[in-house]
């Protein structure tokens, strides 16, 4: 396993982050190898669990499973907050480790975008839905929602490849 | 998993190998597909099976198994994806201990999902809104939760045990 460590001393803003007491708890700086990949796996699940319930929720809008009724999904929903939450704070987690990485990096901005495009784009759509907007109006805006979370998993898998 | 280790090096050796190795964004797309792959399989599960352990208990059961082959479309796309995985480089995964445990999951989920099918899916299709499952099979629907789950650490572990 190698670290790729951006900043060498704590001089300047990035850097001071990247090498706070956070950065290295979560690089391997205080001798803690498993912070990087719990941290990780952590992102992971809150991804899958964040996704899944936004492409299940979008597949209802759009028309399938019409036996269910939206107002059903609010459960589901919580659990995707729960989801977006775990990845709030790993993702901050992890930004703080590796910021001088990932702050000035296209990828990593315009997967915060697409997120909260995409999140944005899950409020209009339940508003749209409880307001009896036109359903075509909100099916087109459940496929930018889902091509923009799409997008989101695109982008965060480029970031390791980006650098 | 050295059984199957015949199995992988024909794939390394197979066009699939060859292209994953020669084309750089092949491994990263199928990448990708993998992570949204999983992302539709889980989310199809968090929808029947929340619904049978009871947590999201107004979602209506019959319309809830149409997920059933939407979580099929997932679990091939990361079947594919996956053995793309294995073609772009044989040996690595055999001997990774966090692989052997993900695949031992995913079969015992496999396993799972058929008793669901075969034995629960006709009496939980007849449940009205709102109605609690039986013991038997929230404790299915349950355990394919926590192994998807264990399976999606165990996979971001991977490359971590090597």
């Amino acid at each position: 396993m190698e670290f790729d460590f951006g900043c060498i001393e704590p001089v300047g803003f990035v850097c001071s982050v990247e090498l706070s007491s956070v950065g290295l708890w979560l690089t391997g700086g205080t001798g803690n190898f498993m912070a990087y990949p719990i941290t990780l796996s952590a992102h992971g699940l809150g991804m899958m669990t964040v996704m899944g319930v936004v492409i299940a929720f979008n597949l209802r809008i759009l028309g399938f499973a019409k036996g269910i009724s939206i107002s059903a999904y609010d459960r589901l929903l919580m659990i995707g907050w729960a989801g977006f939450m775990l990845n709030l704070v790993s993702g901050l987690l992890l930004l703080t480790g590796y910021f001088s990485t990932y702050i000035f990096q296209g990828a990593f901005q315009l997967k915060i975008a697409l997120i909260v495009l995409g999140g944005i784009l899950m409020k209009v759509i339940m508003n749209g839905v409880r307001s009896g907007r036109d359903e075509k109006v909100t099916m087109l805006l459940s496929v930018a929602c889902l091509a923009s979370w799409t997008g989101a998993i695109i982008t965060g898998r480029l970031m390791a490849y980006l650098q | 998993m050295e059984f199957l280790q015949p199995t992988f090096d024909w794939l390394g050796a197979s066009w699939l190998g060859v292209a994953s190795r020669d084309v750089s964004w092949i491994f990263v797309a199928a990448e990708t597909a993998h992570f949204i792959g999983l992302s539709i399989l889980f989310g199809s599960l968090l929808v029947i099976d929340l619904r049978v352990v009871g947590f999201a208990r107004f979602i209506n059961m019959q319309a809830a198994m149409k997920f059933i082959p939407i979580a099929i479309v997932g679990f091939a796309i990361n079947l594919l994806s996956g053995i793309t995985f294995i073609a772009s480089n044989p040996e690595r995964y055999g001997p990774n201990i966090a692989f052997q445990w993900k695949m031992g999951l995913v079969l015992i989920a496999g396993l799972n999902a058929l008793w669901f099918w075969f034995g629960e899916h006709k009496e939980l299709s007849q449940l009205a809104d709102g109605e609690d499952a039986e013991f038997r099979a929230k404790v299915i629907a349950g355990v394919s939760l926590i192994i998807w789950v264990v399976v999606i650490i165990l996979g971001r572990f991977m490359p971590f045990v090597e």
